[in-house]
C-alpha cells in the first residue's frame, strides 16, 4: 500500500509542478481571501453589515490569529471533501476511471490514499501561502499544537465522509461540478457560522456536524488554556468526545458505505466511464 | 468462448455488437447480466480483486492514461496499482517494457507531448508490466497511421508469443484481425454468431469474388443481366470502391462455372468486357456475409455457431 501512496504523492505533486499557472492562480487566490479576512478580524477593513452584527462570535470577534488557523482547517478540509468526485470525473473522456477500477485495491481506498496525498501536497503550499499572508498582516499564523492534529484528523475524516458521498453521486451521475460547489460552499458556511451564538435549531448543527466540534478543540488545544481544554483534562469533555467521535465516524461510514454501493450500480449499469 | 494462453483472439461485429462490452465484462468494468466470465478459472463478479493483476487493459486511443505524466511515470503509476511490488520491483518491470517497445527515448515526455503510436505503445506497456496473464484490447489500432498500426500489430503478437498471454482484441479493422488473430469471434446484436480460425471461416463464408472491368459504363441494364445470370453485386474494398471510375463491376458467385454465363450476359447487355481479375476471399466479405450487413442476406452460420 505505501508503494502506491508514494506514487499518488509523487502523481499529485508533479501534477502541480507542470501546472504552475494552476498551481500559482489558485494559490494567490487564496491568498488575497485571506488576507482580506484576516485584515477584517482584525477590524482594520470596513466588513459588511451582516458581519458586523455577529460581533461577538463573527470573524470581528476572533483574533486574527485565529481567524488564519480557521481558514486553514477549513481550507484543509474542502480537499477531502472535493477529492473522491475529483476521482469519479477527473479527465472527461479517459478511461483512467476504468484503469483505477481494475486496480488490486478497491476504488475506495484509491480515494483515501488520494486524500491523503493532496494533503500531504497540501502542506507545504499552505505554508507557503501562510507564510505570505503573515508578512503582509503582520499577524503570526499559529501553528497547530501536537495534540490539536488528532481533532483535526477527525475533522478531515467527517469531511472525507461527506467526499465520499458527492464521489457517490459523481459515479451515478457524473456531472456534479455544481453540486460540489454548493456543498463546499455550505461546509464553509457551516465551519464559520457562530453556532454557540444562533438558537437552538442552528445550534444543534454543532452536534450533527462534527466538524464544528473538533474545530473548537483544536483552535482551543492550539491556542492553550481554554475552557474545552480545561474540561478535557478533568474528563468532564469525554461524552461530548465520544458523541463527535460517533458523529465523526457515521459520516464518513455513511458516506463509504454510499460511495461503495454506487460503485457495484455503476458497474451493473455499465456507466462507470461513461462522460 | 474460450482463450487458451498465447493465442490472439479477435472479436469483430458491426457497432454496437457487444465487443466493447465483451471486453468490460472481462476487465471486470461490468457486472454481465448473466451467463459469467472466468479469468484463469477465477469468477470476476465474486473475485473482482484476484482478476486485477491478471488482466491488462488497452483503450482505444491511449485514453487510460495522465496526459500531463511522462510515459514512464504513466507506466509506473498503473504497475503500482495492479500489484506490482515494491518500488524498485515497479521501476524495474517499467524499464523493461520501456525498453522492450522501443520507447525509451519518449520515456520522460509528458504523455500530452507524445504521437498517438507512441502513446498506444505506453499503453500497452502499462498494460503489460504487472504481468497479465490476459490481455485485453479494444481498437488497439484505432487512429494510428499505417506504420504505427503495423508496429503496434507486430509488437501484440510477439507478446502473445514470447509471454505467452491470453490476448482478446476487439476491432472494426479486418486486416488487423487476419494479420495478428489465430481466432475471430464475430457478433451481432449482442451474440456471438462465429468462432473459428480465420482461415476457415475464409473457407466457410468467403466468396468467390470476380472484379469485372467494363470498356463503358455499368449501366442499369447491366446490372439486371448480371443478377439475372445468377450472380450477386459483390462488395467493393473502400479503397477501390472509385477506382474503375464506374466502368467497373464486382460480382460473387457461388462457383467458377457461373462466370461464363455472367459475361455471355454482360455482352447480350451491350457491354464488352476488358478484364476479369479473380479476388482472393477476404475476411470483409465474410463478416459481412455472417453479420448480415452486406448487400446480401445473412448467411447460415448454425455450423459454425458457438
Amino acid at each position: 500500500m505505501h508503494v502506491i501512496l508514494w506514487y499518488e504523492v509523487k502523481r499529485g505533486l508533479l501534477r502541480r509542478a507542470r501546472s504552475p499557472m494552476e498551481f500559482v492562480t489558485e494559490s494567490l487566490a487564496v491568498y488575497i481571501f485571506l488576507v482580506v479576512a484576516v485584515f477584517a478580524a482584525s477590524g482594520r477593513v470596513p466588513v459588511p453589515s451582516a458581519m458586523a452584527t455577529m460581533a461577538s462570535g463573527g470573524l470581528q470577534g476572533r483574533a486574527a490569529s485565529e481567524a488564519m488557523f480557521a481558514f486553514a482547517c477549513i481550507f484543509c478540509c474542502l480537499g477531502a471533501v472535493q477529492g473522491a468526485s475529483l476521482l469519479a470525473t477527473e479527465e472527461p473522456g479517459t478511461a483512467t476511471l476504468d484503469q483505477l477500477a481494475m486496480s488490486a485495491v478497491p476504488l475506495w481506498v484509491i480515494g483515501l490514499l488520494r486524500d491523503i496525498a493532496s494533503f500531504v501536497s497540501f502542506i507545504p503550499s499552505m505554508a507557503l501561502i501562510m507564510g505570505a499572508v503573515s508578512l503582509t498582516t503582520g499577524v503570526r499564523f499559529p501553528w497547530p499544537a501536537a495534540v490539536a492534529l488528532a481533532p483535526m484528523a477527525m475533522m478531515r475524516l467527517a469531511m472525507l465522509g461527506i467526499g465520499y458521498a458527492l464521489g457517490a453521486v459523481a459515479l451515478l451521475v457524473k456531472r456534479v461540478g455544481g453540486l460540489v460547489n454548493l456543498v463546499s460552499m455550505a461546509v464553509f458556511a457551516l465551519a464559520l457560522a457562530p453556532i454557540r451564538q444562533l438558537d437552538i435549531g442552528l445550534g444543534a448543527l454543532g452536534i450533527v456536524f462534527p466538524y464544528r466540534w473538533w474545530y473548537g478543540l483544536a483552535a482551543d488545544l492550539t491556542f492553550g488554556g481554554s475552557e474545552t481544554a480545561g474540561l478535557l483534562a478533568r474528563g468532564v469533555a469525554w461524552p461530548c468526545v465520544a458523541l463527535a467521535s460517533i458523529m465523526t465516524l457515521v459520516y464518513f461510514f455513511a458516506g463509504l458505505l454510499s460511495f461503495n454501493a454506487a460503485f457495484r450500480t455503476s458497474l451493473r449499469r455499465g456507466s462507470l466511464s461513461r462522460a | 468462448m474460450r482463450v487458451a494462453p498465447s493465442e490472439v483472439m479477435g472479436l469483430l461485429g458491426p457497432n454496437g455488437a457487444g465487443k466493447s462490452t465483451v471486453i468490460a465484462m472481462m476487465s471486470c468494468l461490468v457486472t454481465p447480466s448473466s451467463g459469467r466470465v472466468l479469468i484463469g478459472g477465477i469468477d470476476t463478479v465474486r473475485s473482482r480483486r484476484q482478476i486485477a493483476g491478471r488482466v491488462g487493459v488497452v483503450f482505444d486511443r491511449a485514453r487510460a492514461l495522465y496526459p500531463r505524466m511522462t510515459a514512464r511515470e504513466n507506466i509506473e503509476y498503473f504497475t503500482a496499482l495492479r500489484g506490482g511490488g515494491s518500488m524498485r520491483s515497479v521501476a524495474r518491470r517499467a524499464a523493461h517494457w520501456i525498453e522492450l517497445l522501443d520507447i525509451g527515448k519518449f520515456a520522460e515526455v509528458p504523455v500530452n507531448n507524445l504521437s498517438m503510436g507512441t502513446r498506444q505503445k505506453v499503453s500497452l506497456a502499462a498494460a503489460l508490466a504487472a504481468d497479465p496473464g490476459v490481455v485485453l484490447m479494444d481498437e488497439p489500432t484505432l487512429g494510428l497511421d499505417v506504420a504505427s498500426s503495423l508496429d503496434l500489430q507486430q509488437s501484440i503478437k510477439r507478446m502473445a508469443r514470447e509471454r505467452g498471454c491470453a490476448v482478446v482484441i476487439a476491432t472494426h479493422q479486418m486486416d488487423v484481425a487476419e494479420r495478428v488473430c489465430d481466432r475471430v469471434c464475430i457478433m451481432s446484436d449482442g451474440r456471438a454468431l462465429a468462432i473459428d480460425t480465420v482461415n476457415a471461416l475464409l473457407q466457410l463464408f468467403g466468396r468467390r469474388s470476380y472484379r469485372i472491368a467494363l470498356r463503358t459504363q455499368v449501366t442499369c441494364a447491366v446490372e439486371a443481366a448480371i443478377v439475372h445470370s445468377g450472380a450477386r453485386p459483390g462488395m467493393p474494398m473502400p479503397s477501390e470502391a472509385d477506382a474503375g471510375g464506374g466502368f467497373v463491376v464486382d460480382v460473387d458467385l457461388d462457383d467458377d462455372a457461373g462466370l461464363p454465363r455472367v459475361l455471355e450476359a454482360i455482352r447480350m447487355a451491350g457491354t464488352e468486357v476488358e478484364s476479369v481479375v479473380r479476388r482472393e476471399p477476404c475476411l470483409a466479405s465474410a463478416f459481412l456475409e455472417i453479420t448480415g450487413t452486406g448487400k446480401g442476406q445473412r448467411a447460415d452460420a448454425r455450423y459454425s455457431l458457438v
